[in-house]
This record gives structure tokens, sequence and C-alpha cells, in this order.
């Protein structure tokens, strides 16, 4: 009578302490520095693949017109009307510059960086949907002002081009990047502070 | 951290970021022949049908930016396609612009001489390991960058035959690199060099 009132309680904490230490080790494994490196490249590498995945058409025509070009050229008529910039499929066209937007130069090198690094930092669902969206909000419009910078510079300052479009403008973007991603961490771990 | 340390970060961020950039502009094109024979090795490695040499060059094509060029002789005759080849002996170049090469290599050096450290050794250790990485970040990169160039070269005339010349597997690595993986090398390199630093020295407990 003894052993059957005492089997199941044994066998039921040692169930218990088994799932603990499971969950233990999980969340061991999960909050560690590796496996979360490991996911921000594995990410990272998804993210690549799918972007190359997409048709070049698909972003010549539509995507680079509507999503980059056309506004960028809005922008540049609405700040400097004298440009009288046309939108042309992937072209930034004017009587000074002809600038070509291709593949890579929409951010997507950068943005891909920074969401990999929200989606491997440990934290809520919703934390990383919120830190993905303003993410993709800061590398586009950064992106924006890139390339109306680079009109300007190839329409007046030619021999910067090389300068800020190799150099400046892609360390510039990554390492604001760095900052944000450093920000949202930060700010992450303050509030849990807080709460706590 | 707060919003103070934070905005003191930032700023001593972009002040290395300004440092660095002043240092690779100025140095940079006395640096990078130092690495000439391990790119070589490199080079050797990627394309043994090449015999490969390395020159820097400053011309006003390149609006005065150092570029380094590879010129790569063909040892043997090399497939295009079935109505194609290149004899022996022919000529090659390719090029990669100078500021180009030291994109990565500033962002992981920014990350490291900003990275919040106890003591100047822990300091030392960690720039002496981000060196270490972004030597391999550029052995990495810049040579595929070179030959994958060529290798998109004889492609474009491949491609116009029947049976085309397969496409080797560092020009995917260069696409990738290029597209952002560079960017990506060069902060695994700084993760690499701060897990060893620590590990290494790690923090003083209070």
């Amino acid at each position: 009578m003894k052993i059957q009132t005492v089997l199941p309680n044994e066998s039921e904490s040692n169930a218990e302490y088994s799932a603990l230490n499971i969950a233990k080790i999980v969340f061991s494994i999960r909050n560690s520095a590796w496996f979360q490196f490991m996911v921000f490249v594995g990410c990272y590498v998804l993210l690549d693949y799918c972007y190359f995945k997409i048709p070049i058409d698909l972003f010549q025509n539509v995507i680079y017109y509507h999503g980059v070009v056309a506004v960028c050229g809005d922008l540049i008529n609405l700040f400097a009307p004298l440009e009288q910039v046309v939108a042309q499929k992937n072209h930034l066209l004017s009587a000074k510059a002809d600038l070509e937007i291709v593949r890579g130069c929409d951010g997507a090198g950068v943005l891909f960086l920074l969401l990999a690094a929200i989606l491997a930092f440990p934290a809520s669902i919703a934390r990383k949907l919120t830190g993905m969206a303003l993410a993709i909000g800061l590398i586009y419009s950064i992106n924006i002002l890139r390339i109306g910078l680079l009109y300007f510079v190839i329409a007046y300052q030619a021999d910067w081009f090389m300068l800020i479009h190799t150099y400046i403008a892609p360390t510039f973007m990554v390492l604001v990047g760095c900052g944000y991603f450093a920000c949202w961490a930060l700010s992450f771990q303050n509030n849990e502070h807080e709460s706590a | 951290m707060s919003q103070r340390e934070l905005l003191r970060l930032s700023l001593k961020g972009l002040l290395v970021w300004l440092m660095l950039s002043g240092f690779f502009w100025y140095f940079g094109a006395w640096l990078i022949p130092a690495l000439f024979p391990l790119i070589k090795a490199v080079l050797i490695f990627l394309a043994p049908d090449l015999s490969t040499s390395l020159t820097l060059i400053t011309s006003a094509q390149t609006q005065n930016i150092p570029t380094l060029q590879l010129s790569a002789w063909t040892l043997q005759p090399i497939y295009l396609n079935t109505a194609h080849f290149i004899t022996p002996g022919t000529e090659l170049k390719a090029s990669a612009n100078l500021l180009h090469i030291m994109v990565p290599l500033v962002i992981e050096g920014t990350i490291l001489l900003i990275w919040p450290l106890q003591r100047s050794s822990q300091r030392l250790l960690l720039i002496a390991l981000g060196l270490l990485a972004a030597l391999l970040v550029i052995l990495a990169v810049l040579p595929a960058q070179l030959i994958g160039k060529l290798e998109i070269a004889f492609h474009e005339v491949a491609a116009k035959g029947q049976n085309p010349r397969a496409i080797p597997w560092f020009v995917d690595w260069m696409v990738f690199c290029e597209m952002g993986g560079r960017w990506l090398l060069a902060i695994s390199g700084a993760w690499f060099a701060i897990q060893l630093q620590s590990k290494m020295l790690p923090n003083s407990s209070k």
C-alpha cells in the first residue's frame, strides 16, 4: 500500500524534474552566445537566398521602380524642382545624371544583417516584430537618402562618386544598423530590469 | 546601459569610424602590398591554371583611388564552350578598388575599438585577435572577388556557345560577399575576436 502511494508521486516528481532540466538546457542553449550567433548567420543566409530567388525583371520593373526610383525622383523634384528628374524602370534620369539602381543598391544587405540579428536575439515575438518593422523603416529611409545623395554626387561632383558609393555609404549604413540593434537590444534589457 | 552611455558610445563609434577611415585612406595603399604573398597563395588555390601578379595602381580612370590590379596569365588552355578556348599565355586583368576592400576592415575595427572593456590589456588582446580576424576576412573575400570577375567575363563568352563552362563555386561566394556577405564576415570576425578575448582575459568580477 505504501509503495502504491509513493511510486506515482516519485515518478511524477522525476518527470517534473527531468522536464525542468530539459527546459533549463533548452533555455541555456537558446541564450548561449554561440547559438544566437549560428541563428544570426543562418537567418542572414536564408534571407540572402530568398532575395536571389526574386526574378531580376520583377526588381527592375516593379520593386525598384515603385519602391525606390519613383520615390527618390519625387523627393528630388520636391526639394530641387530644377533637377527635373524622371524615374524610368530602375534608372533615375535627368539632363545631368543617369543613376542606375541594381541588385544590392536597395540596402538589402544591411537590412538582412539587422533582421537576422533581431531574429537571433532572445526577445518576445512582439518585440522582435516591432524591432524588425522599425529596422525596415530605418534602412529604407537611409537608403532613399543615400540614393538621393548619390544622384547629386553624379550630377555635380562625379569625382566623389567612388568614395561615397564604395566606402562612406556602406560603412556608414552598416554602423548605423549596428547602432540601431544596440539601442533595440539594450532598451529591451533596460525594460526587463525595470519591470523586474 | 543608460541613454547617456549609449549616446557616448555612438559618438565614440562615429569618431573611431572617422579615425579608421582616415588611417586607411592614407596608409591603405602601404598596408595592402604586405598581404600580396598571402593573397597570391589563395589565388593559386582558386585558379591553379593561372599565373598571377598583383600591382597597386592609381590613375584618373579610377578617380585617383588606389586600385588593386590582378594580371593573370593562362598556363593551360581554358575551356569556355565547344567553340572557344583561351590560349595559354593570354594575359587577363581584373581589379578591385582599395576603398571597397577596406570596408569590412573598418566595420570590424570600429566594433572592436568601441567594445566596452575593463582593462587596456583586454583591449590589446582584442586588437591582436581582431587583426588576425581581419586578415582572414580579406583572404576570404579579396582573391575570390578578383578571380570571380575573370570567371564572370569567361562566362559571358561561354554562355553564347554550346556546352558552356561550368560556373565554379567561388563565383557564388563572390556574389554572396558582394551583396553584403563581407559585412557579415566583418561582424562575425569581430564577434569571434570578442568571444576569444573574453575567454582568454575575462572581466574581473567586482
